[in-house]
């Protein structure tokens, strides 16, 4: 089915949102089909949004409020031998300066592993470090008094390349060395492979950091509350927060409440990092016995937030002369930054997506996580997975140019089938989907004329070249086998008396459109309307630990949980409703807002069951849950099952490239997803739109100048994101194959919106100029530098 | 923080202020002061506004185009009278910033500001334009080109207002052109500016007049592009001369922005396609 | 000295430092938390205002400039006139976080109220000072052109 055809489809009928009694009044039986699910109504939350009455963190607010302030040195990696905080201490309006000895708990944030303290105390390793905490009246105050704390350091040697920072001469910046995690891949005999190979390319990549740039800064309020403290926020994962700030007070989690707040953006960015300025918050709010809120300008949130990671990228690809590819080695250094935070969760993702969508026999991949002093990387959509996906989708293209193949029929010849094993030796149960969205893509794109009618247009040899490049993808939707135990999902779904519907879920919306999807889904498993269901905002203390809001799950876990609720609720109603119409309980069908009896509309209203419910004490709330089947995986070699589903896409993008000026230009893409089933269709083209243009930025413009560790360039006045003039057009297919465990079919679209684009960008712009490209961001100084040595490769050289 | 934020009745009050407090600074759209101000940049006591008494006037007088240093970018890139007379102010004004900034920055401001990646500064230059100053003293008038001492800076003191720019009217047979080098399609700060006016006969280039921006401390007029191109045929060896020049005309730095080598490369191509285009005129 | 304009319809007198930045006059002082703060250094467009119709960043206006003038945000723009322009964007679904949407309908108001029949290259312009990083800018754009059908449609009625 096709995104237009959804959306003409969603436009005959007004939106559930506006249907308080539905139509289907008029119908003799229920619909076989979903009545909610598939369409397209008002977002549970846009209208707030919209008229400016949703109240996001700055907007809130608390009596005796203070401002904290988080205070740097001005060091990158040192050895500290003072901290003086006591002319900030008699700042006017300062309240409270803290230091790591302040810190009640544990004085530590790291996810993953106990290695980045809150406030630095011995070493400095990257100049996002804290070395103390200030409370005050007024954000002046805080900085003023930030001004005057004093740190004494001695400098050490900086490492700032992941893969020098691996040598052993590197200085170290953890005593168990800079090598911070290891992954690795091992199936089939690559050795032999590569001896027998008939074609070996062996190029190097390199992916610079991306910056999220949601359009929200980091912001929290930390509230002390009843001996516990209370925290609300700019956050994807709620449940990180309450972990972190428990750890750092010495309280228990159940102490610790945390509701999300109207969240400005997350894409990965506010999954792991929201946990450090909450934990700063919640020390100086414990200290002072005041409400707390700290919130980040853009450049401190530039400066201090998590990023993409960098990587460099060693890739050998093995192939026969029928274009067959026969083995895959990648060396992948993923820069993780002076702290481990989420890095190994990222390469672990890095390293099980290495082959994509591909027939790979023979594979030997080596991911590996190296310190550095550089801006730490930490979660962002994608996730590892666009930086293999360009390296790849590059090594395909030229081999495709090797062979003189076309692209997608390259790519069609290799791609996975029903019963291939993958990379890592998973034979896949599901119909791998790839070259039905390559299809589909290559047909709807009129890939061969358009590449034909770039190919003649610059053969007169142009100004502005044009170029039409193609990328395929395979995500493992979900968490990775490594992170299983966090994948229980839990949702309170709670029927009030007047028959309204409040549910929470586990997961946050963070503006993909989650909590829409889980009304829509409560509605259509209630039978309810879509306009009776409320989803109250994330908190800790109504749902269990459902993990993080993270890996594309959302749908499908969190929608799961709340598909089990709902469904544990109507077998609790569906007895009185038999009793009341005087039918057989298998004669009942709750649907669109109304009863059913033997197929038809029973003179019972859905209130009116609520109530008689209610009368008879009937249990109206339940906590669903949904957790999928065990994985079996093997961290050794790589081998196993590393996800419970994949999902497919493929993109083909169309550009132009000055040449004067080495701009890029994507005039056209046109994406194909295997989306399962789209839930709530506005929110899965939204998110593809949103993926495509964040992915353009990352592939063209969007460049973090980083020198010795520091940011040179935190500001949206030179970290350039795209503006409405960037945008390509867009043409989207979606293809929709029910997947058996996803709610009415659903599997995740946030990443693989975003994986491929970069790729395909980067194709086509080899396309347009004749020569590779092994950097991302293909920036205009690189475009145009590039372009000029290829002209005249005498004329450029030094 | 800055406190002092004086609302004077009119231009005259508003000199008198200045002069009197040096440390005060006059604040017109404030697009670019502001972010001076949020960054900790701006050294300043007070705050003089001059919003609403500058003069905002783009008129035809005799043989010159005169603008108040009032007039906003959106003014200017609305106005016919630039676009058909002066194309690359048109172009300039019509691409700098953001609707929301054209809003308010103004043309005065542009100037007085005296930053090296000015938008409009390149385009005025190449059309010769004139500053019309106001202080305590009297009216006196500066070529543009004499304005700038370097990055921030101006011959201007404490109580000297630009009020008006004046241009000369172009000839009726010219060519111009206004190139920015950018990294997207909107909201940026140029990496290389580039402005050319060129007049001709008969297949001859008569004055050529070419301004930069961001390849130097402030904008700089290009005399050894122009003087190997005056009186030439535009052949392509007139052409290959010229972009030789280039270089002897900027001096680019490297910053996170871009690279000395990439911003000279990309002057030189900004000259070569407006001087082939320039050749096709000539020619017709 | 308090700061007297017409802000959102109404003449006021804000009691704000008017050497200050007009967006924490509207937050602090008008309790107008629509106006958002995405970067301070006028890149954004989420603290967009209008003065006197123009679109202006809050965040590099000062407070006093706006003394005598017409201010609108969009709690005025919700409860007044333009309310169909607020609904177009939710309809259209430009909402995803909702953290740039407040300046992106004020931006978009300025165009429509300044061009009858914009062009799609119009409204991009028009929205070029606006960073949005969910929705790819598509559905932003539809609802715009579509908020400015259902305005010429309403004035060819009232004709």
């Amino acid at each position: 089915m096709t995104a237009d055809r959804s959306r003409r489809r969603a436009a005959k009928r007004p939106p559930a949102a506006r249907r308080a009694t539905p139509r289907r009044k008029t119908h003799s039986r229920p619909d076989p089909l979903p009545t909610v699910v598939g369409k397209s109504p008002r977002r549970v939350d846009a209208g707030a949004k919209a008229s400016g009455t949703a109240r996001y963190t700055a907007d809130l607010s608390f009596a005796n409020l203070l401002v904290g302030y988080p205070v740097t040195s001005r060091f990158t990696h040192a050895r500290i031998r003072r901290i003086d905080v006591s002319a900030a201490r008699r700042v006017p309006g300062v309240v409270a300066v803290l230091t790591a000895e302040d810190v009640p708990g544990q004085n530590q944030i790291g996810v993953v592993i106990a290695d980045q303290p809150l406030l630095a105390h011995d070493l400095i390793r990257s100049a996002a470090d804290r070395v103390a905490l200030i409370a005050a009246l007024t954000r002046e105050a805080a900085l003023a008094a930030a001004r005057l704390v004093v740190v004494e350091a001695e400098p050490l040697p900086l490492v700032c390349d992941p893969v020098a920072a691996l040598e052993p001469s590197a200085p170290l910046l953890h005593p168990r060395g800079n090598l911070a995690a290891k992954m690795v891949i091992r199936t089939g005999d690559y050795a032999k492979a590569r001896a027998k190979a008939p074609i070996v390319l062996e190029q190097t990549f390199t992916t610079g950091h991306q910056e999220h740039a949601y359009l929200e800064p980091n912001a929290v309020v930390a509230v002390p509350d009843a001996g516990g403290m209370f925290l609300t926020g700019s956050m994807q994962c709620p449940f990180y927060v309450q972990k972190g700030v428990a750890r750092v007070l010495g309280l228990s989690h159940a102490q610790i409440r945390v509701v999300q707040a109207p969240t400005g953006g997350g894409f990965g960015g506010k999954e792991d990092y929201p946990s450090e300025p909450a934990a700063c918050a919640a020390v100086l709010a414990h200290h002072t016995g005041r409400p707390v809120r700290i919130l980040y300008n853009r450049s401190e949130d530039i400066a201090w937030s998590s990023k993409r990671h960098r990587t460099v990228i060693k890739h050998t690809l093995l192939a026969d002369r029928d274009g067959k590819l026969v083995g895959l080695k990648a060396t992948i250094y993923v820069d993780a930054g002076a702290y481990l935070g989420l890095s190994s969760v990222v390469a672990e993702r890095a390293n099980a997506s290495a082959g994509g969508p591909y027939r790979i026999p023979n594979v030997e991949v080596d991911t590996l996580t190296a310190y550095t002093n550089n801006p730490f990387g930490g979660a962002y959509r994608g996730f590892g997975q666009p930086q293999v996906t360009f390296a790849l989708e590059s090594q395909l293209d030229a081999l495709a140019r090797e062979l003189g193949a076309d692209p997608i029929e390259l790519r069609l010849k290799n791609f996975l089938r029903q019963g291939s094993r993958t990379v890592t030796d998973e034979v896949l149960r599901q119909p791998p989907l790839a070259a039905r969205t390559a299809v589909e893509a290559r047909d709807r794109s009129r890939w061969a004329a358009k590449r034909r009618a770039a190919e003649t247009h610059n053969a007169a040899d142009p100004d502005r070249r044009h170029g039409v490049g193609v990328a395929s993808m395979l995500y493992g939707c979900c968490l990775h086998a490594g992170g299983q135990h966090l994948e229980g999902s839990a949702a309170l779904v709670q029927i009030h008396p007047d028959a309204s519907v409040s549910i929470a879920i586990g997961a946050s919306e963070i503006g993909q459109g989650a909590y829409t999807a889980m009304a829509m889904l409560a509605a259509e498993a209630l039978g309810f309307a879509y306009d009776q269901i409320h989803v109250v905002p994330t908190d800790t203390a109504l749902v269990p630990d459902s993990g993080p809001t993270v890996a594309s799950r959302t749908t499908i876990m969190s929608g799961n949980a709340v598909l089990d609720a709902a469904r544990t609720l109507g077998a609790r109603l569906r007895p009185v409703a038999a009793e009341l119409c005087g039918v057989a309980e298998s004669d009942v069908v709750l649907q669109a807002g109304a009863v059913w009896a033997r197929g038809k509309q029973a003179a019972l209203s859905i209130a009116e069951l609520v109530t008689a419910a209610y009368l008879r004490k009937v249990n109206l709330a339940h906590t669903g849950w949904y957790a999928p089947p065990k994985k079996l995986w093997d961290k050794a070699t790589g081998r196993g099952q590393p996800y419970s589903l994949y999902c497919y896409g493929t993109l083909v993008a169309e550009v132009s490239v000055d040449t004067i000026t080495g701009l890029v230009t994507v005039q056209r893409v046109t994406a194909v997803h295997d989306v399962g089933k789209a839930i709530y269709g506005d929110g899965v083209i939204g998110q593809i739109h949103g993926g495509i243009v964040q992915g353009l930025g990352y592939a063209t413009m969007e460049r973090l100048a980083v020198a010795d560790g520091k940011i040179l360039n935190p500001t949206f006045t030179d970290y350039l994101i795209p503006t409405a003039l960037d945008v390509p057009e867009i043409d989207i297919g979606l293809i929709e194959e029910p997947y058996e465990r996803g709610p009415y079919g659903a599997k995740g679209i946030g990443e693989p919106a975003l994986i491929p684009v970069a790729a395909a960008i980067a194709n086509a712009v080899s396309h347009a100029l004749g020569f590779p490209l092994q950097d991302l961001p293909l920036s205009p100084e690189r475009v145009k530098l590039g372009w000029e040595a290829h002209r005249s490769p005498a004329a450029a050289a030094p | 923080m800055i406190r002092a934020f004086a609302n004077p009745k009119d231009l005259t009050d508003a000199i008198r202020l200045l002069t009197a407090e040096p440390r005060w600074r006059p604040v017109a759209g404030c697009t670019d002061i502001s972010v001076k101000l949020r960054f900790d940049r701006l050294d300043a006591d007070g705050f003089v506004n001059l919003w609403g008494l500058l003069p905002r006037h783009i008129e035809e007088r005799q043989d010159e185009i005169r603008i108040g240093a009032g007039a906003t970018c959106a003014q200017l890139a609305k106005s016919a009278l630039v676009r058909a007379q002066l194309p690359a102010l048109f172009e300039a004004a019509a691409t700098l910033g953001s609707p929301q900034i054209r809003s308010r920055a103004t043309v005065g401001g542009n100037v007085a500001n005296a930053s090296p990646a000015a938008d409009l500064v390149p385009a005025l230059m190449s059309d010769d334009a004139r500053v019309v100053v106001q202080s305590a003293n009297g009216v006196t008038t500066v070529a543009l080109h004499r304005l700038f001492v370097g990055p921030q800076k101006t011959i201007l003191g404490p109580g000297d207002l630009i009020t008006e720019i004046v241009v000369p009217k172009p000839a009726p047979l010219s060519y111009a052109r206004f190139d920015k080098l950018g990294f997207r399609q909107a909201q940026i700060i140029a990496a290389v500016n580039f402005a050319i006016r060129a007049t001709g006969a008969a297949g001859t280039l008569d004055a050529v007049r070419i301004a930069w921006g961001s390849v130097a401390p402030t904008p700089v007029r290009s005399p050894a592009v122009e003087d190997a191109l005056a009186g030439t045929r535009l052949t392509e060896a007139d052409i290959a001369a010229a972009i030789d020049a280039v270089a002897a005309d900027v001096r680019p730095i490297d910053d996170h922005r871009a690279s000395a080598a990439y911003r000279l490369a990309v002057a030189r191509s900004f000259l070569r396609r407006a001087l082939k285009e320039c050749q096709r005129w000539l020619s017709t | 000295m308090a700061i007297d304009l017409i802000l959102n319809g109404k003449a006021v007198a804000l009691d704000a430092p008017p050497a200050g930045r007009l967006i924490d006059a509207l937050r602090d002082h008008a309790g107008l938390t629509s106006v958002k703060e995405g970067c301070g250094e006028g890149e954004c467009g989420s603290c967009t205002v209008l003065v006197d119709g123009e679109p202006v960043c809050s965040c590099l206006t000062l407070a006093g400039q706006v003394a005598g003038a017409k201010v609108e945000t969009v709690e005025g723009l919700a409860r007044g006139p333009d309310r169909p322009l607020v609904d177009a964007v939710v309809e259209a679904a430009g909402v995803q976080c909702g953290y740039c949407t407040p300046g992106v309908i004020l931006a978009a108001k300025a165009l429509l109220d300044a061009h009858e029949t914009p062009t799609r290259n119009d409204i991009k312009t028009a929205l070029s000072g606006n960073l949005c990083r969910c929705t790819g800018y598509h559905r932003l754009i539809d609802a715009v052109d579509k908020a400015a059908t259902a305005r010429r449609r309403l004035a060819g009625d009232a004709g």
